[in-house]
């Protein structure tokens, strides 16, 4: 059930209340050939220059607004009692007129020699304290450089490129899970994902984001929208609104971008539930608490729900994605600090079922409902407080996956004990897993991690019989995967990764012994990372 | 169903939440969230008891690379005020509080958003900008509190929005002003007569932090050992360095306490000049305890190592 009026009202009240804010402009760069010191200094001289020019015209203009208020008056006054002001007026013209061309003529003189003092000047003018609220242009004073594009958004290219070497076809199906285009990498060099992102307020009141991701496909690169939305920046009491597409928030790593992330690849619970990130066309809606030494977030969100776990739902009016999070955070001692979430996901497949791949010829559709709870920490400690020299990382994430509903094999092959097209009973799916991985930044620049993966096939049971999936995607399997990792960093834009891997997801007997040499280049604006 | 009901009750929570805080925020003191110790001590300074002061950093902590942690985020969300340097200082971690903190009260050109270096002449300005010069602030060098004679430009505008955000402390906001401009320029005319030895001292630094201080001092900077801003010296870069060094002839060098001192202890000892490890900021070492202390402790180090 939704409240329509309530909404609208709430919406009417907020954005009025917003409305006061007004837009920065956002910094851009200014590019010029190579400089000198000395040439640093004239440019400097020369700014400072300008601003006792502008400072003295405004000077000249207040003075200006002055004579002409106090002509104002005279001539109001003249209309009064016409006779005798007559000459008072005609006095009091010339005098203004002369003080403004005298304030012009001093200014020439100060652009040119006042540059060298105006710093000391600076430091010691007395500025009157304002006795009652100044209107809000006089909030912002001082020197404001001239800023060249100030409303062109923040543009950032990612580039994320690999060289794998593996003991397993990275194409081979995973064993004993629902696997859904996990985003396996393949061997040798690759590409990845190239990521454009554009992002930057919009008004006073919205800030947008947009990420074009060149991705390649076997031998191909799509460009796919990876994320487009709007936020809201002017919503009261720790309010926010969000929507478009976008990575959801639950779970930790679930809305970290690939070049944020500690390890080449996703978690495998990641892999196993999601199909790699949820990600979802939508809106979301969360509130921050009013508590000063804890951090707690409050949130929902309702997304159309056109990839897995969903069916394609395109193009139905009932939206098939929910999902409830809350975040708890703070601070122990100057040292360390953490963050814990624990976050709901459902979803169902509607009039439009999943199809999956069961094995190397057939597919499976899946009709009902899927639900995931996952629970999320990370801690991090650092001297001080001071990461750059010295850090650590611990973080975790445990997901449970239940689906309930039915599942049909489509086939032209004869399956043991079923007939095409096979119907099968009940199915009832309960898996879960989790992930723990440590990170420590021993020297500045450098760092090395372990990650444990763990998979649980759980008591699942799809309809089917055992003979129909044993050798299939369904088959009851408990991978694990042990991943080590180094990796360094030049500055924040640029980072070089090796990474180890042993990984059982293709079933027993295919261990995948996995080398991964990665570097991620990131380009222009660099936006700063979440925690 | 579930959904808009749990909206509709986290919506009802928050409404009667910030009900709840806006009547007791109405007598109790303005919350002031600063992100670098020296304008968390500025604004006890200048707000006495009428001010309940937050500081997201310590002297320890690189002012660049602070993360938005949740406790940062948890203390943005009922800042009226918050208290930044700005020239890109905080540019890793400021806007993501003030995207996701939920609170438009300190959003950029807010009354609520009180950026430092928009009142002071900045120095270090760059014509162009690459990142392969490293941490470079196109809008000039952020690290404007090492010269005392910034903080009182920077006393007046902060004492105006005190008054525009509190202004039924109006007076007593202007009498603290008053005091402490006084207190100020009189301490700065003692620092600057006591310090009047080092006008024209050759100093190398290991970051460029100090162009301020040098300006005030009239210190002479030969050097910084970061090859670039931000990026840590190999010591093949640092041997270059040490070769300059018989040419130029610096007579120490100097480091903030945050940024460790590895670099700018192997050039002292290879180039035998005293190290000098400032403060930087209050909090810094032990003696710098107030921004008085702050800056009596920084002449004293230096007058030390001349």
């Amino acid at each position: 059930m939704f409240y329509p009026h309530y909404a609208a009202r709430a919406c009417a009240a907020l954005s009025f209340v917003a409305s006061v804010a007004f837009a920065a402009p956002v910094g851009a760069q200014v590019s010029a050939a190579p400089v000198t010191a000395s040439d640093l200094a004239k440019i400097q001289d020369s700014i400072q220059a300008m601003r006792v020019l502008y400072e003295e015209r405004i000077n000249s203009l207040e003075q200006k607004i002055n004579a002409l208020e106090q002509r104002n008056a005279q001539l109001a006054r003249q209309q009064a009692t016409p006779p005798t002001a007559a000459r008072a007026s005609g006095t009091a013209e010339p005098a203004a007129s002369t003080r403004v061309t005298g304030a012009t003529g001093a200014t020439g003189a100060t652009g040119a020699t006042g540059a060298t003092g105006t710093q000391s000047a600076l430091g010691r003018t007395p500025v009157p304290v304002a006795t009652q609220s100044p209107p809000p242009s006089s909030l912002v004073r001082g020197i404001t450089l001239p800023k060249i594009g100030p409303l062109t958004p923040e543009i950032s290219v990612i580039i994320d490129g690999k060289y794998s070497a593996q003991s397993q076809n990275p194409e081979t199906l995973g064993r004993g899970f629902v696997q859904s285009g996990g985003e396996n990498i393949p061997r040798g060099f690759s590409l990845g994902e190239t990521e454009l992102a554009l992002a930057g307020t919009v008004d006073n009141l919205f800030r947008a984001e947009a990420r074009l991701v060149l991705a390649q496909y076997g031998q191909d690169f799509n460009v796919s929208m990876e994320e487009a939305f709007f936020e809201t920046l002017g919503l009261p009491v720790g309010l926010k609104a969000k929507a478009g597409k976008f990575r959801s928030t639950v779970g930790y790593l679930n809305n970290k971008h690939p070049h944020e992330w500690d390890f080449v690849d996703l978690p495998l619970v990641y892999k196993a539930f999601f199909g790699g990130q949820l990600n979802n066309t939508g809106a979301q809606f969360s509130w921050v608490a009013p508590l000063d030494e804890l951090y707690l977030r409050l949130g929902g969100e309702l997304g159309q729900g056109m990839t897995y776990p969903n069916g394609n739902n395109y193009n139905e009016n009932k939206p098939r994605l929910g999902t409830v999070f809350a975040k708890l955070g703070g601070d122990i001692g100057t040292e360390s600090s953490w963050l814990g979430g624990l976050s709901y996901v459902t979803s169902s497949t509607g009039n439009r079922p999943r199809s999956s791949v069961l094995n190397d010829t057939d597919t499976f559709d899946f009709n009902g409902s899927t639900s995931v709870l996952i629970a999320d920490f990370i801690y991090k400690w650092s001297p001080n407080g001071n990461a750059s020299r010295q850090s650590f990382k611990l973080q975790g994430e445990a997901f449970w996956n239940t689906q309930r509903g039915s599942a049909s094999i489509s086939s032209p092959n004869t399956y043991v004990s079923c007939e095409a097209p096979c119907f099968g009973n009940a199915y009832i799916n309960t898996q879960s897993g989790f992930y723990v991985q440590a990170i420590y930044q021993f020297m500045p620049n450098w760092r090395v991690g372990y990650r444990f993966d763990q998979l649980y096939g759980g008591n699942s049971s799809y309809g089917f019989s055992a003979e129909t999936i044993t050798g299939t995607a369904l088959e009851a399997f408990n991978p694990t995967r042990n991943s080590f990792m180094i990796d360094w960093a030049n500055s924040e834009y640029s980072m070089f990764r090796l990474q180890l891997a042993q990984d059982t997801m293709y079933g027993p007997g295919k261990t995948n012994n996995q080398i991964f040499l990665q570097y991620v280049m990131s380009l222009g604006a660099h936006g700063a990372h979440r925690f | 169903m579930i959904f808009s009901n749990a909206c509709r009750v986290i919506g009802l929570a928050a409404v009667a939440l910030s009900m709840a805080m806006s009547a007791t925020a109405a007598q109790a003191q303005l919350n002031v969230f600063a992100t670098v110790p020296e304008w968390g001590a500025l604004a006890e300074e200048l707000g006495g008891d009428k001010v309940k002061v937050y500081v997201a950093t310590n002297a320890l902590q690189d002012p660049h690379r602070v993360q938005a942690r949740p406790s940062l985020l948890a203390r943005a969300r009922s800042a009226q005020l918050m208290l930044a340097t700005g020239a890109d200082l905080e540019i890793g971690w400021l806007p993501l509080l003030q995207r996701d903190a939920g609170n438009p009260n300190i959003l950029p050109g807010k009354p609520g958003m009180f950026e430092a270096s928009q009142y002071v002449q900045l120095l270090g300005i760059p014509l162009s900008v690459d990142r392969s010069m490293g941490d470079v602030h196109a809008g000039g060098n952020p690290h404007i509190q090492t010269d005392p004679r910034n903080f009182l430009p920077i006393a007046r505008a902060l004492t105006d929005r005190l008054i525009v955000l509190d202004s039924a402390n109006g007076s007593f906001y202007q009498d603290r002003l008053r005091s402490f401009l006084f207190k100020w320029q009189a301490s700065i005319d003692r620092w600057t007569t006591i310090a009047q030895p080092l006008r024209g001292e050759k100093i190398w630094v290991q970051h460029d932090g100090f162009v301020y201080l040098n300006d005030w001092l009239g210190l002479v900077q030969v050097g910084t050992l970061e090859p670039s801003p931000g990026l840590d010296p190999s010591v093949a870069h640092l041997s270059a360095v040490l070769q300059r060094q018989s040419q130029l002839q610096g007579r120490m060098v100097i480091t903030a306490a945050y940024a460790g001192d590895t670099a700018s202890k192997w050039f002292s000892e290879k180039a035998n000049v005293p190290l000098v490890v400032l403060p930087f900021t209050v909090g810094g070492n032990k003696e710098a305890t107030t921004l008085e202390t702050f800056f009596q402790n920084t002449i004293a180090h230096l007058l030390q190592a001349r």
